[in-house]
């Protein structure tokens, strides 16, 4: 319970601040002229003997700083007037603070660009199960093409090709297939009044998503079953 | 190392427990009181004497009060509470065990 003691003493001591300095003001005055008092009463001159517990009290406000300095409220109060230090300076010299600003704005402007290139470039994994277990099998530049249709140096395989590798390769776990080109598709919810809406889409192998071992957030994703001749129509 | 007048670390808070566990003092009162007791080895500064007492009130082992004094001023006195006792105890064994530990070593 000393923690708990502490902190509320602490807290206490931040609200009731005047009073406390007030108080401390008021005991310390007293400890002095009690102990002069003390040193009259032992034969002292009066003059000498103030002059002497003055002496030993030393400065009244170290005593008062070292008495605020045992609470942990204090860290507060100077980390406030630190703070307030250094506003009060960057004030005076708006010159300095003009350029330190703006070195570091760009500095971190710089940092975080050149961060978030990379972090799409080579940090960024794929939203799938294993990225590490993925390879896109082909030739040519892009291993096939993906933007917009066959570009550049492309190869690409014919589906019946990608079907014999398929059943035959033993070195994949799975091989999943998806179209050179990305074809626009018309689509509309069954039931629904309004027009069809134009949606980009690509061609793929039923065991497509399978393969990346990705999930439907709702309903599902196509699979192997929707992959063949006369597949019951999906709604 | 500590010589005539200086205290071993922390032992400050447990003669001024054990002084308030005698009487109710003021701060004051508490710096003459373990000058007499320690016969004039240990002389409490007001720069230790003031902390060392907010640090104990903090704590909750002692309490403050104003209260007239005796030439009828109001003075802070300080008064050792039950958790304040308590403590005193405690650190009595445990002062008893360093001073034996060091004895010994001593006389090896």
């Amino acid at each position: 319970m000393l923690w708990w003691n502490r902190l509320v003493a602490g807290f206490r001591a931040l609200v009731s601040k005047q009073r406390r300095r007030a108080e401390l003001d008021e005991e310390l005055h007293s400890y002095l002229e009690t102990a002069a008092q003390d040193k009259i009463r032992s034969g002292m001159s009066e003059s000498k003997a103030w002059q002497r517990a003055r002496a030993e009290m030393g400065s009244t406000e170290s005593v008062k700083s070292k008495v605020s300095a045992v609470g942990w409220e204090s860290w507060i109060e100077s980390a406030m007037w630190d703070v307030r230090y250094g506003i009060r300076q960057l004030f005076r010299s708006p010159g300095f603070t003009a350029v330190a600003m703006l070195t570091l704005a760009l500095g971190i402007g710089a940092n975080t660009a050149v961060f978030t290139l990379i972090y799409g470039v080579v940090l960024k994994q794929l939203p799938i199960t294993q990225p590490e277990h993925l390879y896109r099998v082909g030739e040519g530049e892009f291993y096939c093409c993906e933007w917009g249709g066959l570009q550049g140096s492309w190869g690409t395989f014919d589906y019946q090709f990608y079907r014999h590798i398929r059943d035959t390769d033993t070195s994949f776990e799975q091989l999943a297939a998806f179209s050179g080109s990305t074809p626009t598709f018309n689509a509309r919810r069954p039931e629904s009044a309004q027009a069809a809406q134009t949606i980009e889409g690509e061609y793929v192998s039923g065991n497509y998503f399978d393969t990346l071992g990705m999930n439907a957030y709702r309903g599902r994703l196509i699979s192997t079953f929707d992959d063949q001749e006369n597949a019951p129509q999906w709604r | 190392m500590p010589g005539k007048g200086d205290l071993v670390q922390g032992t400050l808070e447990m003669l001024i427990l054990k002084t308030l566990a005698l009487d109710p003092m003021h701060g004051f009162g508490i710096s003459v009181r373990i000058e007499q007791m320690s016969k004039g080895i240990f002389h409490v500064i007001p720069g230790s004497l003031f902390p060392a007492l907010n640090r104990l009130e903090r704590e909750g082992r002692i309490r403050g009060e104003w209260r007239s004094t005796e030439n009828n001023r109001r003075g802070r006195y300080y008064i050792i509470t039950d958790l304040g006792r308590k403590a005193l105890k405690e650190e009595i064994r445990a002062w008893g065990r360093q001073v034996d530990a060091v004895a010994r070593i001593l006389e090896a």
